[in-house]
């Protein structure tokens, strides 16, 4: 027993490289791996105190500051000291969560659940198999396909521990759906005057008309009479058995209307009270948008 | 449309996460290591002056935590820590200034190597399997490492007592290993001494009173053996022999104690050397003080005088070279401690301290053994070491500096029994850690006072002293005007306590309830008042006052008295007491909260001669406390006639489930005794457990408000909670350790309500549960699972009567009523990716938000991690919800818990080895103060239902002022406009 074999693992610190490598020593079987360091994991600073387990701790190995880490899995010198069967490895890390490099992450929860490795020990052959696992399934299952190795575990991601604060930002709160709308209405009360300007006399009446028409609706609102209202809403006023027999309340404001938009024709003739036609139009259209 | 909104909330789920700007405002965190191990020198701490440009000095402790740690020698704070598991014990370690090298585990099983100043794992390797480890007595023996003194930096490490290893320092590979001949023979080697040549081991060989020294020398380079023999001596342990190397031979020597006399032999190749023997004094005892690179070692006479003696002249032997004046024991200081340390050019000191009863001040005596041009000297001071608040000096480490000819000045850091370190450079204390935070038996959460209005006092003044004051106080107004205008513009609503909050004055709560007073009692018999605001300690206590030598342990801690009484937070402590004389009584001490006062005359009151098995305080309107003993008798706190008289009236009725004697359950009934008017507990029932099962852990159900006594369903018919107060979990372990158990038991009857069995992982039960209302989450690894091995978290929900709308009004019902027992169970299992160590609910003032429950874990990656109760719903349907489930928000049942970051409330905090979680309610409903405790304290806030009840931080104040002043803007501009408008339609239309 003086003479003990010197590691002849596999294992060659390639630059931050991680191999997995199942070395038959003489003295056991290791499994031996290096994390890769990357733009996410940089060195060993960010996972000071890291770990490899099996299982719940069964076996457990501490990462080196090379980013190595080795658990015997069997000896052979002594043949209760074999641990064979299927494992799960997860990386014990505060901040990250590691993925073999190469492999195809099979599971849909992509940053849901930590990927875990799955290691089949093998007691008669003295070999270790690796293969993806995902949890929640089944470990007695025929297993996928077997990563060959080298095998590279590498940081997938850094865990994100906060949200972001929304800020106060006037460019966002003019693009939401509101605000569009309300600018819009905005325009338009600038914009109609210069377009009714430039409408044609019979689209006008009949603009004038339906002017005619909301008026006396709302003012049918204001007396709770909503008869004329469903006949507006029904958008056949003239058809309407309804609306042709008003009831006593409506019928004044109904001709009322009618003559005012008489009078605002002259008026627009006469080519003064804009604003007075513009309200209207404006009052349509939140009226419209009531509804 | 009702799934769409499901999906939707699920998806803003992770939303509840933190802000940054909110990390370290809401919260703090406490690193700790741990009180440091000074049973033995080779786990003790020591000051280790490291490498490196800044030649920075750093303590390395071992704690009880099994935390390995260095902390930085100027300030105090931790460089670097390692949390070992609670198995991997560590057993021996050394430094030298590059690095740290530890063994741990059963015998030395794994050898580590850290950098000093980074803290980084340089290499692991084992040793052998943990569990053929050979578990010796004392646990010392054994292991050994020592550095080579060649030019290469390899280890030579003993393991198990007979395998010797020369292992490369830079990977941990072994270059050679040599083990002793007969494994199961009976000398036990435990030390090692390596010159450049030959490795000495030296062994013990047990024989019928005494040991007997035997050395094997080793060749350095090949591990070859060259010799091996015994040494004629008679010794008591291992202590009684030390190792001594000298710069000024090339031979190390052995010396021990051999029947009051110290012995001494030089060991070379073929160990022919003649034992001399030192006959002018006797000794009683001889100590290695880490300095025996530099052939010192201390020995102690009788009487407890001491001298140090050093490797003499010829090197063939040891010498006295100096004696402590005044060292032997008297009445009027303290036993002596002894140090052993180095200066920066790497001469030996030896320090000696003791505290004074009369002077009530500690003294240090440096002796520098090359000082005064090789004939040794000694300096000294006295220092003010607060023994009221700290206890006794258990153990010292020194390090000293010779800045000029004749001066010396020393740095020694003391570990105290009240378990803190304290580094005190000269009479000078430059530090002082309280690591028996990592201790804490119970925490307490007090209610602070509101502060009172006028407290300054406005008193009646005359017009011009009024004025003064106005004029003084205006200088205040810019400041004051530019924070009302922030604070108009940008709201401050939750940020009300930070972590910088300061503490000035009596303490106060905040509008929200969010500070408080934690009173912590810790098992070294301190207990503190910790603002919970920032994690400063605001009063502390040591409860042995003036008993040297007792201990005190408390056991349980009562809030007696809180604001919304409207009285002075009051706290109850119930302690175990242990002079050193007597045996264990149980003793009451009682504080005000807010200042540590005592408020009992004498300060403890002992209650009665023995332990307690249980003690619950009563909430009545005089708060009483009732504690058992081991001998089953009621003792009542306060014990005044009228509470008697109350407690009697109540007494038929009050039943209480305890672990017997044999790990069982027993329910206990309370009886007055006629004859002394006191009261003792019967037993009424035994659970019908397994025998053949032992219990770990009982958990009872806490006393919480329960808003809702049911929950709705989606066809508006109503489960209704099954709400036993007198409910209890109970975890259990076979006696083979193959299967674990949960019982769910009535603790008033002993009906067992559920019980699930889980497969042990390991040989070893580590179930983690909770239980809150009538909600239990447990946690346990299923390895036996063909199916998906892994952790599993399972949830469990008990309802009334045998279904939906069968009230049995569970609250109110007799015990012994039939329809008690009466239960529906609703259970899920969910895979959790992780271990875990602690288990909580949130609590809040009223419980409504408990509908919402965050389930808090600490996990195995020292993070705590909250999971919203509605994942954790055991009626989560399997297939698709129905209309009905969706109405009532359940999702999809999914076994896979997401992972996700967000909700670790920890964030970037590692909090390390957490034991426990609290919660306490805030004043506001939604929020809930979180603690966690066990190596480090952790604090924050969570609000399991979103603030609901306060201005999110997210309102934006400044975007609805801004809209305000737009829409006055434009009414300001149409208004004449629309005047214009409505002149022109009257005119137009009258």
């Amino acid at each position: 027993m003086a003479c003990f074999a010197t590691s002849c693992s596999l294992i060659r610190s390639l630059s931050c490289f991680l191999i997995f490598s199942f070395a038959l020593l003489v003295d056991g079987l290791d499994l031996n791996g290096v994390i890769q360091w990357n733009d996410i994991c940089r060195g060993y600073r960010d996972i000071q105190g890291a770990k490899v387990i099996l299982d719940n701790g069964r076996l457990s190995g501490s990462v080196r500051r090379n980013g190595g880490f080795t658990m015997q899995v069997a000896s052979f010198s002594d043949i209760s000291d074999v641990h064979s069967g299927v494992f799960v490895l997860s990386v014990i890390s505060h901040d990250f969560l590691f993925d073999q490099v190469g492999s195809i992450q099979s599971s849909s929860r992509k940053d849901a659940s930590a990927p875990l490795l799955r290691v089949d020990v093998s007691d008669a052959e003295h070999n270790v198999s690796v293969r993806a696992f995902s949890p929640g399934t089944p470990l007695a299952a025929a297993p996928v396909a077997s990563i060959g190795y080298p095998i590279v575990l590498a940081a997938r991601a850094r865990n994100a521990y906060f949200v972001e604060r929304e800020a106060f930002n006037p460019l966002a709160m003019f693009q939401s759906p509101m605000m569009l709308m309300m600018l819009a209405t905005g325009v338009m009360l600038f914009a109609t005057p210069y377009l009714m300007a430039n409408m044609d006399k019979d689209t006008l009446d009949e603009v004038k008309q339906k002017q005619g028409e909301l008026l006396a609706a709302q003012s049918s609102i204001s007396n709770m009479d909503i008869s004329s209202l469903k006949s507006l809403l029904g958008g056949d006023s003239e058809n309407s058995p309804q609306s042709s027999k008003p009831t006593a309340q409506t019928t004044p404001s109904l001709g009322k209307g009618k003559t005012k938009a008489r009078k605002r024709m002259k008026g627009i003739k006469e080519g003064v009270p804009k604003p007075l036609a513009l309200s209207k139009i404006v009052k349509f259209s939140t009226w419209v948008e009531d509804d | 449309m009702l799934q769409v909104w499901a999906w939707l909330f699920v998806a803003v789920l992770p939303c509840l996460a933190l802000y940054q700007t909110d990390a370290g405002k809401i919260d703090w965190h406490k690193e700790l290591v741990g009180i440091p191990r000074t049973e033995t020198p080779s786990v003790a701490p020591r000051i280790q002056l490291a490498a490196g440009a800044d030649r920075r000095s750093f303590i390395i402790s071992v704690s009880k935590s099994n935390v390995l740690s260095a902390t930085t020698a100027v300030n105090g704070s931790i460089a670097w820590r390692y949390v070992l598991d609670p198995v991997d014990v560590i057993g021996v370690y050394q430094t030298n200034p590059g690095y740290v090298v530890t063994l741990s585990g059963p015998g030395g099983a794994y050898l580590r190597s850290y950098d000093i100043t980074s803290g980084d794992l340089i290499f692991e390797s084992r040793m052998h399997r943990p569990i053929t480890g050979r578990l010796l007595e004392p646990a010392r023996i054994g292991q050994d490492i020592v550095f080579s003194v060649d030019s290469t930096s390899d280890i030579f490490v003993l393991t198990n007592a007979f395998t010797v290893r020369r292992i490369d320092g830079l990977n941990g590979e072994t270059k050679w290993q040599w083990s002793s001949e007969e494994q199961s023979s009976s000398i036990l080697f435990s030390k090692l001494i390596s010159t450049v040549t030959a490795t000495y081991v030296v062994g013990l060989t047990k024989s019928f009173r005494s040991y007997t020294l035997h050395v094997v020398v080793l060749d350095s380079s090949t591990g070859a053996l060259i010799s091996s023999t015994d040494l004629s001596s008679s010794i008591n342990g291992p202590a009684d022999f030390v190792t001594l190397t000298s710069a000024k031979t090339p031979n190390p020597i052995l010396a021990w104690l051999d029947e009051g006399y110290i012995k001494a032999v030089v060991l070379d190749k073929d160990l022919k050397s003649k034992i001399r023997s030192n006959r002018d004094n006797i000794y009683e005892e001889i100590k290695d003080l880490g300095v025996n690179d530099a052939g010192i070692l201390l020995a102690l006479k009788q009487d407890g005088t001491s001298h140090v003696l050093r490797i003499d002249q010829e090197a063939q032997g040891v010498g006295k070279i100096w004696e402590f004046s005044n060292s032997a024991l008297a009445t009027d200081q303290s036993q002596s401690i002894y140090a052993g340390g180095y200066d920066r050019v790497g001469l030996p000191y030896v320090a000696r301290v003791h505290w004074s009863h009369t002077m009530h001040a500690a003294s240090l005596q440096l002796f520098a053994a090359n000082g005064a041009d090789g004939q040794g000297m000694v300096t000294g001071f006295t220092f003010p070491f607060k023994a009221e608040t700290h206890g006794t000096m258990e153990h010292v480490a020194i390090e000293a500096a010779n800045p000029q000819p004749y001066t010396y000045v020393s740095r020694a850091v003391f570990t105290t029994s009240t378990g803190a370190v304290q580094l005190w450079q000269q009479e000078n204390m430059q530090w002082t850690r309280e690591e028996s935070l990592t201790e804490i038996t119970s925490v307490e959460f007090i209610d602070l006072p509101e502060p009172k209005a006028g407290q300054e006092g406005f008193s009646p003044q005359d017009l011009i002293s009024r004025l003064t004051r106005q004029i003084y106080e205006a200088q205040n107004f810019p400041s004051y005007a530019a924070n009302f205008g922030r604070r108009f513009l940008m709201g401050a609503s939750t940020s009300t306590v930070t972590a910088h909050t300061k503490v000035s004055g009596p303490l106060y709560r905040d509008p929200f309830g969010f500070r408080k007073l934690l009173a912590v009692a810790t098992s070294t018999g301190k207990i503190f008042g910790i603002d919970s605001a920032n994690g400063n300690i605001v009063w502390s206590k040591f409860l042995p006052e003036g008993t040297y030598g007792g201990t005190v342990t408390p056991i349980k801690m009562f809030t007696t008295a809180t604001v919304s009484d409207g009285k002075q937070p009051e706290i109850v402590l119930i302690a175990h007491r242990q002079a050193p004389s007597n045996s264990k009584s149980t003793t009451v001490y009682h504080f005000e909260a807010l200042t540590g006062q005592p408020l009992l005359d004498p300060a403890p009151r002992e209650l009665f001669r023995g332990g307690i098995a249980d003690a619950y305080l009563k909430h009545n309107e005089n708060k009483t406390i009732v504690i058992v003993g081991e001998d089953h008798k009621i003792h009542l706190y306060p014990n005044d006639p009228y509470v008697q008289a109350v407690f009697g009236s109540l007494a038929p009725s009050l039943y209480f489930a305890l672990e017997t004697s044999h790990q069982q359950l027993s329910g206990y009934q309370i009886s007055p005794v006629t004859t002394d008017n006191t009261f003792k507990a019967f037993k009424a029932w035994t659970a019908s457990l397994d025998p053949s099962e032992r219990i770990q852990t009982i958990i009872r159900r806490p006393h919480e408000p329960v808003a809702a006594i049911g929950k709705i369903l989606g066809d508006r018919r109503t489960l209704y909670k099954y709400l036993n107060s007198h409910l209890v979990v109970v975890l259990t372990a076979s006696i083979n350790l193959s299967q674990c158990s949960i019982y769910l038991v009535d603790g008033a009857k002993g009906t067992v309500l559920y019980n699930a069995a889980v497969p042990a992982a390991s040989g070893a039960c580590n179930v983690h549960a909770t239980l809150t209302e009538n909600w239990l989450v447990y946690h346990y690894f299923d390895e036996k699972s063909d199916a998906a091995k892994g952790y599993r978290l399972v949830s469990v929900e008990l309802y009334e009567g045998t279904g939906v709308d069968n009230k049995t009004r569970s609250t109110d019902l007799t015990s012994y009523s039939y329809d008690s027992s009466l239960v529906t169970v609703f259970q899920r299992s969910f895979i959790y990716p992780h271990a875990i160590t602690a288990i909580a609910t949130t609590s809040t003032k009223f419980g409504i938000s408990t509908r919402d429950v965050f389930l808090l874990v600490a996990n195995e990656k020292q993070q705590i991690q909250s999971i919203p109760r509605r994942l954790l719903d055991p009626r989560r349907p399997k297939g698709k919800p129905t209309v009905g489930e969706q109405e009532e928000w359940l999702i999809q049942y999914d076994p896979v818990l997401p992972d996700d970051p967000h909700r670790v409330i920890s964030h970037n905090y590692k909090v390390a080895g957490v034991r426990k979680i609290v919660a306490s309610p805030a004043s506001l409903e939604s929020t809930s103060i979180v603690l966690t405790y066990g190596i480090d304290l952790f604090l924050t806030r969570v609000a399991p239902s979103n603030t609901f009840d306060i201005l999110s931080e997210n309102f934006n104040k400044l975007q609805l002022v801004l809209t305000i002043v737009a829409l006055a803007l434009g009414i300001f501009i149409t208004k004449p406009m629309v005047q214009r408008k409505i002149m022109r339609q009257r005119w137009y239309n009258s």
